[in-house]
């Protein structure tokens, strides 16, 4: 019987959870974007319900991948999403303008998760927007009592994606 | 995005016409597809952000499934629950698409609801 495990990307709003999942996906990813109309974020359209793609890894073992709406007004399906899923991938954007706290946020909405699963932490756009750095991420989150792998990551680069499912993945076999 | 005057007139005067033809309506929210409140009339105005996001959600997950199924746009949303209906209609706008949200007691009819529902949001369509 195949293996399966459903992994969680979440994130602020054009952090890149609908592109990390379409990066790696063997299936066409759903996705539920719709036109943004929230003014202060430059960005087209944004996900209200979720994203959803597969991964089959070289051992067989098969990944479904759900991405969340990244604003907090859908905390209530962050709720739903997370019941079942084997780990979470937070991503943040560098150049937002409080990334840390933007951190906390989602340490905060998934604490039930993250402390019975493993948790991984990619830091984008940081070529651009270097601080904080990566020892900050982990200091913030060792702060909020989260141990967890923090590295920089371009989510547009499928291997860089499947690196940051890989290394949630070793946190479980540890 | 800015939402035009007018339609802000038509979402007001849509919420009007379902408050006063619905028996039993306990509250109508039209908001944004992607779940921002336009305009609303409930009991409790805590519910408004939330159901707003909710509604998106729905809207956005019936979308999908009616393209999945090859069944094409998702036109409602219909809930029912213990003591009532939910029902969550699409207002394609060409400025902009809304959804329209009904919150309606059990002695509200399911019909009547749905009618004056759709007749709202096709004249939210063409305000």
């Amino acid at each position: 019987m195949t293996v399966e495990h459903k992994i969680l990307f979440t994130g602020t709003m054009g952090a890149g959870k609908t592109t990390a999942i379409g990066a790696v996906s063997e299936i066409p990813p759903v996705s539920t974007d719709v036109r943004n109309s929230d003014t202060s974020v430059a960005k087209a359209t944004t996900t209200v319900g979720l994203d959803y793609g597969e991964l089959t890894l070289d051992n067989g073992e098969k990944l479904r991948l759900y991405g969340t709406p990244g604003q907090m007004r859908f905390d209530f399906m962050w709720r739903i999403l997370a019941r079942g899923a084997l780990g979470l991938v937070i991503l943040v954007d560098n150049s937002r303008p409080d990334p840390l706290a933007d951190l906390d946020v989602y340490l905060d909405g998934f604490s039930e998760l993250i402390a019975t699963t493993a948790c991984v932490v990619a830091v984008g756009r940081m070529e651009a927007h270097p601080q904080p750095d990566i020892d900050a991420y982990a200091r913030r989150a060792e702060a909020r009592g989260v141990l967890c792998p923090v590295l920089p990551a371009n989510v547009t680069d499928p291997q860089q994606v499947v690196q940051l499912l890989e290394l949630l993945l070793l946190q479980l076999e540890a | 995005m800015n939402i035009t005057p007018k339609i802000n007139l038509a979402a007001e005067s849509a919420i009007d016409t379902l408050m006063r033809e619905i028996k039993g309506v306990k509250a109508v929210v039209i908001s944004t597809e992607d779940g921002l409140e336009l305009a609303a009339r409930v009991e409790n105005t805590a519910q408004v952000a939330r159901l707003s996001a909710i509604a998106s959600s729905l809207a956005a997950l019936g979308a999908v499934a009616g393209e999945e199924s090859d069944l094409g746009d998702c036109d409602n949303v219909t809930i029912e629950a213990t003591h009532g209906h939910i029902l969550m209609l699409q207002a394609r706008h060409p400025e902009v698409t809304l959804i329209m949200s009904v919150v309606a007691g059990k002695e509200a009819i399911i019909g009547q609801v749905l009618y004056f529902a759709k007749q709202a949001a096709l004249a939210l369509q063409h305000a």
